[in-house]
Formats: C-alpha cells, structure tokens, sequence
C-alpha cells in the first residue's frame, strides 16, 4: 500500500516538473521566434519600473563597489595597466599610419563621388546608469529609450570606438548588446586590404574574432578594422571597431582567424552615444522565373554567341 | 513539507527581496570580476526545505522574474531554476536534518552545476553565453559564495519554515 502512494506521490511530482519545463520550453520559443511582442513589452515596462531604483543604487554602490574591487582584485588591475600600457605604446606607433589610413579613405570616398556615411549619422548621447546583473549578458543599461528615437539594432560608440548595439528599448531606458558578447556578430573592413569580414565577440575580457578573410590577403598586427556597412547592416560603414593583434592562418578552410583588439575600453564607461542609424532596405532580388516541365513555351535556351 | 499561509508569505517576503539586492547590490560587488548568482542560492536553500515539486514551482517563479530583467530567452533561467529546485527538492529529506558543512557542501554542488546546466541550454539553442574557462569560473565564483551565504542566512530561513511544535506529556 505503501509503495502504490509512494509511486502515485512521484508520479504527480514528475508531472509537476513536465509542466514547469514544458512551460518554460514553450515561453522560449515564443520569444526566440517572436520580436517586439508581449514579452518585450513586458521586459520593457520592468525595464522602465526598475529604471529609478537602479539609478538610485548605482549611485549608492558605486563607489563602495570601486573600492571592493580596488581590495579583491588588485592584481588583476596592475596586470591590466601593464597590458594597457604596452598596448597603448603599440597603438601609439599606429597612430600616425591610421590617419593616413583615413585621409586616403576619405580622398577615395571623394574622388568616388560616395559620403561618408558614419559622419552624417545623427548621434544621441547617452549616460550609461547600469551594469548588467547577470554573468550571462554583456550588456549595459542606458538613460535613454524610444521617446528619444533609440529603436533596437541601432550602433553605440564612444568617442573611441564602436561598444555594442542597442538589444532592447523601453520609452524611458535601453539596453546595449556589447560586442564581447559571444551571440555578437558585425560585418567588418579590413581598411589595408579592404577585405570583408565578421567580427564576433568571443567573451568578457577577451578580444573580438574576424573570420572569412581569405588566405591570400595580407593583414598585419596594427592594422585597423572598421564596420564594412553591407546594404541592410545595422552599422554604417567605416566605425572604429579595433586593432589587429594577432593573424593565425587556417589552411584547411583557406581563411585566418584574425584577433582585434576593442578600440573603446568596455570597462569603464560613463557616457555612450547612440547613432540613430536607419538602415536601408536591401533592393528586391529579381530573379528570372525558373521555367517549368509541363509549360513547353518557357523552356530553357542556349545563350547566344 | 506542507506550506501555511505564513510560510508562503515569509517565503515570498524573503525571494522577493533577494531579487531586489540582486538587480541593485550585486553587481556592484563581483568577486574575479563575475557577479554571485543570489537568486540561484536562494532557490537552492529553500528548495532543501520543499518538497520536489514545491522547490521546482519556487525555482520557476524567481526565474521568471529574473527573465524579465536580463536579455537571455524569457523562460530560460525559469527552466534552469526549476530543475535545480526539483533536485535540491530530491534530496531535502536526506539533507534538512544534516550539519550546516553538509547543507553548503550540497547547495555548492548544486550551484555549479546548475550553472554549468545553464551553459548548457543555452548552447544547446545556439546561443554561447560564455566560453568554456568563463564558465568554470562563473560556476566555482557561484559555488563558492554559496557556502558562507548558506551559513549566514540560515537564521533566515529558519524564520521562513519554522519547525512544528511538538508537544510532550510527561
């Protein structure tokens, strides 16, 4: 009798559990498949609740924070100054070679008849009023949100360089994607070979990926890697993305995998700027009607010589 | 265990401000850099108090909050919460009456590898949160914080589920 209840007490138990999963499996395909829906919404007036508590925390921890970091992890940060001063003192040998870089890019851009489209992107600046709360998501909360214009997929930058893409919006606050973020991918520019390439982010602390560049093309330690701006991206052409660091040739699939350095420092940011950048629609594709078996008058004919 | 209308609110009482410190406090407060997974632990110790069922319906609701605050799929840290609450669930009657070493050692344990299971869903859906040396860091910075946040809130959930009175006729 015993073992009959115990066996009818587990069964519903597990039943339980089926239902919680199947729930949950169920609310993850909703909102993977779906975008802009109620669970956005829902995300976006939390987002909008929570706005005024966290800003008041942030203040609050901020400084206490800074100094617990100062005591636990000394010697990760003296390690980081080193690596960022001979970093910097490789970037600074770059430096005048970069503007070269740009002024030829530019000089190019006119003699093409072409604009310089990053320039004439209308910027919004915002400050940053949160750091994320979860080791699973790179990303940073703003002060600014769609009555402001800031719409989902739109780049942000810092003086320095690109930092991420905006990745949820509510009316008040937004969020920004950064591009550490393993699910970030960009499509870049090699500015020496001009070659095309996407960037991907690879994890905090880690420096960015370019794959799809081919073997053949020569790319150096230092050279700058800008957005390559593919009609319909997100990002507008020739934005800072970083600095070549290391180049590992892969053979077997005729590419190298490239590592770029981040041109802005993701760690310490205070103030961003969005661009209100609306991509244009890539034209229609039209493609010739592919001629079928049962209608004898659209068959396929030879090319003329 | 069955819960009383006391219970259950002392319950949420208690979830509800542990999601509070964790969307303002915590992540002012990273230990190697990685942000303490509170509502994790919490789910955890409670759970070790709950029947199976009770400890996975707890882990569902505060993953549900938590998926409303951070950019993974709405649904994900509910799926991953609720399993670690079953487990922890499992294995209360084995656990609740031991010494406190046991009890962080078990809700440790637990810890990383709900972690880790969370990892893994994700890559299983195509999305990579964190490399594999991230991961082991997140998971023992987790497991890790467990043991004195399991020493240090026991008088609270000690409040949460009070032991019945017994009466004794001599």
């Amino acid at each position: 009798m015993f073992r009959r209840s115990n066996f009818r007490k587990n069964r519903t138990s597990r039943l339980r559990l089926a239902l919680l999963i199947v729930t949950s499996v169920v609310l993850i395909t909703i909102d993977m498949r779906s975008e802009g829906g109620a669970i956005d919404t829902a995300r976006g007036a939390v987002l909008d609740v929570l706005g005024p508590l966290r800003s008041a925390s942030s203040s609050i921890f901020e400084p206490i924070g800074g100094a617990w970091e100062a005591v636990t992890s000394y010697d990760d940060l003296e390690a980081r100054n080193a690596l960022l001063r001979a970093k910097i003192a490789e970037l600074q040998s770059s430096v005048l070679e970069v503007g070269e870089i740009e002024r030829e890019r530019k000089a190019l851009l006119s003699l093409l008849g072409a604009r310089d489209r990053a320039a004439q992107v209308g910027r919004r600046t915002a400050r940053v009023i949160d750091a994320p709360i979860s080791n699973y998501q790179r990303t940073l909360e703003l002060d600014k949100g769609s009555r402001d214009g800031i719409e989902i997929g739109m780049p942000v930058e810092t003086g320095a360089g690109v930092i991420g893409r905006i990745s949820a919006v509510s009316v008040t606050r937004s969020q920004v994607e950064l591009l550490t973020d393993p699910n970030f991918d960009v499509g870049v520019r090699m500015v020496r070979s001009g070659d095309d390439g996407i960037a991907s982010g690879r994890g905090q602390n880690q420096d960015l990926e370019v794959s799809f560049i081919e073997l053949d093309t020569v790319v150096i330690p230092g050279e700058t890697v800008v957005t390559s701006g593919f009609q319909g991206s997100t990002f507008p052409e020739g934005l800072l993305i970083g600095t070549v660091v290391d180049v590992v040739p892969n053979a077997v699939q005729g590419t190298q995998r490239i590592t770029v350095y981040p041109a802005a420092d993701l760690d310490r940011l205070r103030w961003v700027q969005v661009l209100l950048f609306y991509p244009e629609a890539p034209e229609p594709v039209i493609v010739d009607r592919v001629p079928q078996d049962d209608n004898p008058t659209t068959t396929l004919q030879e090319p003329r010589q | 265990m069955n819960l009383d209308s006391r219970a259950i609110s002392r319950l949420a009482a208690i979830l509800f401000t542990v999601l509070l410190i964790q969307i303002a406090v915590i992540p002012h407060f990273r230990v190697a850099g990685y942000i303490i997974d509170l509502p994790l632990i919490a789910v955890l110790l409670v759970s070790l108090r709950l029947s199976a069922p009770d400890g996975a319906l707890a882990g569902f609701l505060v993953g549900i909050a938590i998926d409303l605050v951070i950019h993974t799929p709405f649904g994900m840290t509910a799926l991953t919460f609720s399993l670690a609450g079953y487990a922890a669930g499992t294995i209360s009657s084995q656990i609740v009456e031991r010494n406190m070493p046991t009890r962080a050692l078990t809700t440790a344990l637990l810890a990383a590898t709900t972690t880790t299971v969370f990892a893994c869903i994700g890559a299983l859906i195509g999305l990579e949160y964190v490399t594999r040396r991230e991961l082991g860091a997140i998971a023992l910075v987790t497991a890790g914080a467990s043991l004195p946040i399991t020493a240090l809130s026991d008088p609270l959930v000690r409040w949460a589920f009070p032991l019945p009175s017994v009466q004794i006729n001599e």
